[in-house]
């Protein structure tokens, strides 16, 4: 598909939208930021995605728990529509607080995997290394070890009873913290998938390591390249992620 | 038993140790909607759940497991987040009418069963919750509790009194400091007028032929109050006749616009909520830094958290609006380990926080009110010392980016209200909280301060009232003009606002309120957050509002602009005020006297001092040099995806003086943010104070690779008692270090903020009298544009056999007010004299890094050549070799003017040549020691050293 429309959620806290919608315009998709509110009046931006993503933030302020009150929104107003588009072959992103709302949602319904506060009982701002894991999601093709920062309090994942093994079984478990879990999720889980790995809800934020400034390491990687005479890649390899979506429609 | 109300209680389940939750809603209907509720609430994986109405029950467990828990909520009428969340998402399920009320209390589950005591005091703030210790059997059933309601009642309750003004100076006085009396002859909290004051507004009204009514003096007294006007800082001195602010600081960026000329970057300095510059041809970026002390020493918390949401308003109100693209913080602690406990009263009854208590307050603060806004807060600082523990110093700034024309073709930076345009106010609800902020944040702070003072935030009500006007409402055109309401309330934002037109009516009574009976001076001074007002032109009233209410967020006409040079409110159509705008925007002038305060004089002899080994790591593990790694990483500094220089840098990643953000990314401009401050030097030299701290922010500034041509200044002056001669004349002398060092740079001052008396009188655990002052604090910040973010260095060490430079002076021999001087209990040394130091030097090193001559650069400040030289080459992991012929109090000194500086073995020669202030003075290495003029330390025992307390007294 030439240009694939990707439909970004805002609105009641989630503060990632732009730069969420930054990243699918450099991989090649249309973006358009809609307003949770103006989506349950008018469906159609959704009935017309190709991609729906629910970027980061913090959603009613987390008040009741990450992610519940806008899934339950979401679950009320446009359960049918978010169905709809994955039953179509559409792509699903939740990134932090749109993961633990995903995970919310019919879409991981019956999954048994929750994001629960940290084990540290602090909120966490800092760089991960990533691995991908379980079975190829479309998401994540052709990647194997990439660099995002993660930034929650509530994102360790946690199972009931069996249900990491049926995931895993399932080859859901999508990404792994390289260096072990921050946060004591379960199997050092980073992301996991679902709908045949169209779905994929993660804790770590692609959309703020995209360009190689954003990396930590950047400044020394800049300084030897002006010595060697290279130049450094205009994005990371982050942006593949976004740029996995468009293909994959 | 109540059949109003359903209770909803979530609890962990066995093995998970998160919070639960009681929710008192509105009647379910039934089982069907008491499974709706449970199904929105519980997360089935951790928690369980069950909702108590009367027509029974409906539990996802028979029973929990046996568990203390404590139960905590806010008082009534303190704003309840939680409730509004639970109470929406109800409503939007169809399960209880929209706009219907609630409660809602956390519960913190014992995790072991129950039987150990649980320490209620450490666990909620009793001047805003309310908490006890119940079981979760006790809460698996229906309580029947209703929520916690105000009910005001009195006397006064909805009247507008007429105030009689005492005749007598001492009278005047105790009316300043109790406030107006009640129908109970109880004063309603300070004033902070001053006697000149009251005399004329005394005369004012005898001129008038009538009394005034309470709204009138509340206003008087919010308008003047130094908070509002900065009456100290605009007072006639000794020195400085006109007034610190108008001789030192706008002088200096007077003088500083004039010498730049076509090359000037002010669009908007002093007249607005914050300062702005340009950015790019079409952008300009603006700057405010907010200090909360007061609240902050009260509800360190809330006061913090205040703070941030505050100055992110301050922001939002610039211009035309705003978009907050960064925050910074400092803070001014008390050591972590202070175990004093001090009270406002001298029976025990009215603790201060404790220094714990304090401390995790605002830091946690500012980690809430940030990143539940989306705002990254990669800036800020930490200084501990024993007399920031009466009160503590809490700043808060927020840098914005706005486009310098709106689509329609007005200037973004003009206001442009006209009369007839209609008042709106949005966000949140009045009620009592935040009454007498102003005037309680302009006195000391002891037992009578008003505990109503004190705020509490809810960000997310002001996430979406931001949104919508940044990136909805701005650019279409339908608001004229607004601004925040911040200190003061109401009266502040209508009464700056209604200057333009030359008047106002506000209709009290239309205000909508947390809960009834509040009177009219309390709708119209209170400092409710999360509100802003409007003026929006008639015809566009509806849209604005109705936009609005289509975000979940309330607006509301209250009044209108007019242009009969009064302002005006009426409450139930009877006239409460009428104030004449000339008189309200005048405020007496005080002239007030200065007196050179007594300095010690320096010993002749420098001391004995451990070697240089010994030195560098006792520095580098004292409390404001040490790591604070768990700190920056609660703070989101990633949002908004523009971070392009880290607060943590380097492998190592140490934490950095200056950070860096690119706000739009497919433009090339950056802007870097930094602060300074030398609070201990103050007390002894506060001009050197003043110009160490401009000069090192700026010399911070360019190690980064800004370029001053683009860069502003902000200043906060934090004194105590100001309104004595000694501490005036240190406040003329800091202002004065200000003005040269802004005027020498071309570096103009574009905001400010003060806040003058952070002085704490109260008493001890055994109730003895006792006075705690903070050091008189200059916290001075800068920011600068970047036209090329690819200009940009960090501070690390970046390979072996780069080459190390001095840029600057050698430093001199003076340690005095210095951290080794603090680490050493050295005292009285020898002062260093920086005007003298501040040289030409920047240019020639910004050429330098416009060439990309520098590999890594860092500004010798806190800890001086010592610390610079450790820092960077801890950062990069690596190591270094220098030469220098220094002393050891050298290595030390915290001298203005120099940088510590690392290039390519291959660009030395370029980079001295260019730079003829450097001087090589070393080589980075591989080592496992830096050798430093033949001494040897070993980096692993600095970088332990670095991070010994990182997970200590800041990461709780």
């Amino acid at each position: 598909m030439k240009q694939p429309r990707a439909l970004i959620l805002s609105g009641h806290g989630l503060n990632c939208e732009r730069e969420t919608a930054f990243a699918f315009e450099q991989a090649g998709a249309q973006p358009e930021i809609c307003h949770i509110s103006d989506l349950a009046q008018d469906a159609q931006a959704l009935d017309q995605a190709h991609i729906l993503a629910v970027p980061g933030g913090f959603s009613f302020g987390d008040h009741l728990g990450a992610g519940k009150a806008f899934a339950s929104a979401l679950n009320a107003r446009l359960d049918d529509g978010i169905s709809a588009l994955v039953a179509r072959g559409g792509m699903v992103l939740g990134i932090c607080n749109g993961a633990q709302i995903l995970l919310k949602t019919t879409l991981f319904a019956q999954a048994g995997v929750t994001l629960a506060p940290n084990a540290g009982g602090r909120y966490l701002c800092q760089w991960e290394g990533l691995r991908v894991t379980g079975e190829a999601s479309p998401w994540l093709t052709g990647m194997t070890e990439f660099d995002c920062p993660i930034a929650h309090g509530e994102g360790r994942f946690a199972f009931a009873p069996g249900a990491l093994d049926r995931l895993k079984a399932s080859g859901a478990d999508a990404l792994r913290y390289q260096g072990g879990a921050p946060n004591g999720a379960a199997d050092d889980l980073a992301g996991i998938t679902a709908h045949e790995g169209r779905v994929l809800a993660m804790m770590p934020h692609p959309e703020r390591a995209l360009l190689p400034h954003h990396h930590p390491d950047f400044h020394r990687r800049a300084v030897l390249a002006r010595r060697e005479g290279r130049d450094l890649p205009a994005f990371s390899p982050t942006l593949k992620l976004f740029e996995n979506a468009v293909a994959a429609l | 038993m109540s059949q109003a109300w359903s209770e909803i209680v979530i609890l962990p389940i066995e093995g998970q140790s998160g919070p639960g939750l009681r929710l008192t809603v509105p009647a379910l209907a039934d089982e069907s909607a008491a499974l709706s509720a449970l199904g929105a609430f519980v997360d089935p994986v951790t928690e369980t759940g069950a909702v108590f109405s009367h027509w029974g029950t409906v539990a996802q467990v028979e029973t929990p497991p046996a568990r203390t828990v404590l139960l905590v909520g806010p008082l009534p009428g303190v704003t309840d987040p939680i409730a509004k969340t639970a109470l929406e998402v109800l409503a939007d399920l169809k399960l209880v009418p929209a706009g219907a009320e609630g409660y809602a209390e956390r519960l913190v589950v014992e995790e072991k069963a129950a039987g150990a005591p649980v320490k209620l005091a450490r666990l909620f703030n009793p001047l805003i919750e309310r908490g006890s210790v119940t079981t979760t059997q006790a809460l698996w059933r229906l309580s029947g509790e209703e929520p916690p309601k105000v009910r005001l009642t009195g006397a006064e309750v909805g009247l507008v009194l007429e105030v009689d003004l005492p005749d007598t100076d001492d009278a005047l006085r105790a009316f300043s400091r109790h406030g107006i009396p009640g129908p109970d002859g109880r004063g309603r909290g300070p004033l902070g007028l001053q006697l000149s004051d009251l005399r004329a507004i005394r005369q004012h009204f005898s001129d008038l032929g009538r009394k005034p009514t309470d709204i009138e003096i509340e206003t008087l007294a919010q308008t003047w109050s130094e908070h509002c006007k900065h009456r100290l800082f605009n007072a006639d001195l000794e020195g400085a006749e006109g007034g610190l602010f108008k001789t030192f600081i706008a002088g200096a960026t007077k003088k500083v616009r004039a010498a730049r000329g076509q090359d000037d970057i002010c669009l908007s300095v002093f007249s607005d909520n914050a300062g702005g510059i340009v950015f790019d041809d079409d952008y300009l970026v603006c700057d405010k830094v907010e200090t909360h002390n007061s609240p902050s020493a009260l509800d360190p918390y809330g006061g913090a958290m205040t703070g941030v949401v505050g100055v992110n308003r301050d922001c939002l109100g610039f211009g035309q609006g705003a978009q907050p693209i960064l925050n910074r913080y400092g803070f001014c602690l008390p050591r972590y380990d202070d175990d004093s406990l001090l009270f406002r009263d001298q029976n025990g009854d009215s603790p201060l926080p404790t220094a714990r208590r304090l401390i995790d307050g605002v830091i946690k603060g500012i980690e809430d009110g940030g990143n539940q806004s989306g705002i990254p807060t990669p800036q800020g600082f930490l200084v501990f010392d024993d007399r920031y523990r009466g009160k503590p110093l809490v700043f808060a700034g927020t840098v914005g980016l706005m486009p310098r024309t709106l689509p329609d073709g007005r200037d973004a930076t003009i206001k442009g209200t006209q009369p007839g345009d209609a008042i709106i106010m949005v966000g949140g609800r009045v009620g009592k909280d935040g009454i007498h902020g102003a005037t309680f944040s302009s006195v000391a702070l002891d037992e009578s301060s008003p505990a109503t003072a004190v705020q509490i935030g809810d960000p997310i009500t002001q996430k979406r009232l931001s949104d919508a006007l940044i990136f909805e409402l701005r650019d279409r055109g339908l608001i004229r003009a607004l601004t925040d309401n911040g200190a003061g309330g109401l009266s502040s934002s209508i009464g700056e606002m209604a200057e333009e037109t030359g008047g106002a009516e506000i209709w009290l009574d239309r205000v909508p309120l947390k809960y009834p009976g509040l009177s009219p001076w309390e709708i119209w001074i209170s400092e409710a957050q999360e509100r802003m007002s409007l003026a929006v032109q008639p015809e566009n009233v509806e849209a604005v509002i109705d936009h609005f209410a289509s975000r979940g967020v309330e607006a509301t006409e209250i009044g209108q602009f007019t242009d009969t040079g009064t302002l005006v409110a009426s409450w139930d159509g009877q006239q409460a005020m009428a104030l004449d705008m000339g008189f309200l925007h005048e405020a007496p002038r005080l002239s007030l006297p200065v007196a050179a305060a007594p300095v010690a004089p320096a010993r002749a002899n420098a001391p004995d001092l451990p070697g240089l080994a010994a030195c560098l790591t006792t520095v580098m593990a004292a409390p404001n040099m040490r790591g604070r790694t768990p700190l920056i990483r609660r703070y989101d500094h990633e949002v908004q995806a523009n971070s392009l220089l880290k607060p943590l840098q380097g492998v190592n990643a140490l934490h950095a003086d200056t950070t860096a953000i690119r706000p739009l990314l497919d433009r090339p401009g950056a802007v870097a943010v930094t602060q300074s401050l030398f609070p201990r030097l103050t007390e002894r030299d506060p001009y050197a104070a003043a110009v160490n701290a401009v000069d090192l922010s700026l010399r911070q500034l360019v190690a980064m690779g800004a370029t001053l041509d683009r860069a502003a200044l902000l200043d906060n002056f934090c004194w105590c008692s100001a309104d004595q001669p000694e501490r005036l004349f240190q406040l003329r002398e800091a202002a004065r270090g200000c003005h040269d060092t802004a005027v020498q740079h071309l570096v103009p001052f574009v905001s400010g903020k003060d806040s003058m008396f952070n002085d704490f009188k109260g008493f001890d655990e055994h109730g003895k009298a006792l006075a705690v002052s903070a050091l008189p604090t200059l916290l001075i910040s800068a920011l600068a544009v970047l036209p090329d973010w690819t200009r940009a260095v960090s501070m690390d060490f970046k390979a072996a056999g780069d080459a190390i430079f001095w840029v600057g002076s050698p430093p001199e021999n003076a340690l005095a007010r210095s951290e080794l001087a603090q680490a050493l209990a050295l005292d009285d040394t020898a002062l260093n004299s920086p005007a003298a130091r501040v040289q030409a030097a920047y240019g020639d090193f910004e050429a330098a890094t416009g060439r990309r001559l520098v590999a890594s650069a860092i500004a010798s400040g806190w800890g001086g050549a010592g610390a610079a030289l450790a820092r960077s080459a801890l950062a990069g992991g690596l190591s270094a070799s220098v030469e220098t012929g220094w002393t050891v109090a050298q290595w030390f000194t915290e001298s203005a003017g120099s940088l510590l500086v690392s290039t390519a073995a291959d660009d030395a020669a370029n980079f001295a040549e260019v730079v003829p202030q450097a001087t090589r003075i070393g080589t980075v290495t591989l080592d496992e020691a830096l050798s430093m003029d033949g001494e040897t330390v070993s980096t692993a025992a600095l970088l332990t050293a670095y991070k010994s307390h990182e997970s200590g007294e800041i990461s709780r």
